[in-house]
């Protein structure tokens, strides 16, 4: 009867131990993290990718603080292309509380001599330690009509050219 | 052999000659026509292709060479096609009188002289509005 009830709490402490071994990570796993202190920078479109040049665009940029900390001093920078003018507004927040939303406004303008093509600006966000960086990706269009009027030009250098040769060298011989 | 009938192998042979060039002169005409155009085509993809990706000083120069060559195929084209209607004339001139002093001129319509004369015309109009489209739209592209 005592062998009988010592090999019974053997299998009991062998199935309490297995038992711990195998839920112990997933406890562990469901409990609430301390997270660390997190942004998320979040370009609105607006179904904007493109301007001209010499236009001036105003996109929205939505930072986030994701983690469990109010952040401070939230310094925002842009790096964009030689002549550009982008500018930030306002281009430092004071406080964003953990789980808020700030919008910011960021308006572009590229330079004049801008040839067209794609382009990429990166928006810069510094707090606490914390970096990120996002791109704004725009398609910049020629804002001139130069190049259709050296298309019309070289269109009337060709019917010039082809009345002239058909004078020249279309008389019929009699 | 008699005089008469010496002459008689000698304007077949000529009719001959006729015939022959006159194929030889559509063939002529055709490539010039299919060329032209299928040149013009091509340069309009190329052109187009380069006119849509980012413009640099490198593709500007290719573009403006492209449009060279257009316009260099073009008058080519048009002067290959004025030259084939002028020999085509002369062909049919010599065939039309060929036929009259046999007495037989009456199977042939002059009037096709100017059919060809419209024809030809036609032709021209077509490579150059296919130039002049494969030279337009990559500019208004761009």
């Amino acid at each position: 009867m005592g062998m009988k009830m010592k090999r019974n709490i053997g299998w009991i402490l062998l199935l309490a131990v297995s038992a711990t071994m195998v839920l112990m990570p997933a406890a562990v796993l469901a409990q609430p993290q301390p997270e660390k202190d997190d942004l998320i920078l979040n370009i609105v479109y607006d179904n904007f990718n493109s301007l001209k040049v010499g236009e001036q665009r105003t996109l929205y940029l939505e930072v986030r603080n994701t983690g469990y900390n109010d952040l401070s001093n939230i310094r925002l920078s842009t790096e964009s292309p030689e002549g550009w003018t982008v500018e930030i507004k306002p281009a430092v927040i004071d406080k964003l509380a953990a789980g808020d939303v700030q919008t910011v406004d960021v308006t572009l303008k590229p330079a004049e001599n801008t040839s067209k093509g794609n382009y990429n600006i990166a928006v810069i966000a510094d707090a606490a330690g914390i970096r990120r960086v996002s791109g704004i990706y725009v398609r910049v269009e020629s804002g001139s009509l130069l190049w259709v009027w050296v298309a019309v030009g070289l269109a009337v250098v060709l019917i010039m050219g082809f009345v002239l040769i058909f004078l020249r060298f279309g008389r019929e011989e009699k | 052999m008699p005089v008469h009938r010496k002459i008689g192998t000698m304007i077949e042979r000529v009719h001959e000659h006729i015939i022959t060039e006159l194929n030889a002169n559509t063939r002529t005409d055709t490539i010039f026509v299919l060329t032209a155009i299928i040149l013009n085509l091509i340069t309009l993809g190329i052109n187009s292709g380069i006119a849509s990706g980012e413009s640099s000083t490198t593709s500007t120069i290719v573009m403006f060479t492209i449009v060279a060559l257009i316009i260099v195929i073009n008058f080519v084209a048009e002067l290959g096609l004025i030259r084939g209607r002028q020999m085509r004339k002369k062909l049919l001139n010599g065939l039309l009188k060929m036929y009259k002093d046999q007495g037989v001129e009456g199977y042939y319509d002059q009037s096709l002289l100017s059919d060809y004369r419209t024809r030809y015309n036609l032709f021209m109009l077509t490579v150059l509005f296919t130039g002049l489209i494969a030279i337009v739209i990559p500019f208004v592209i761009r």
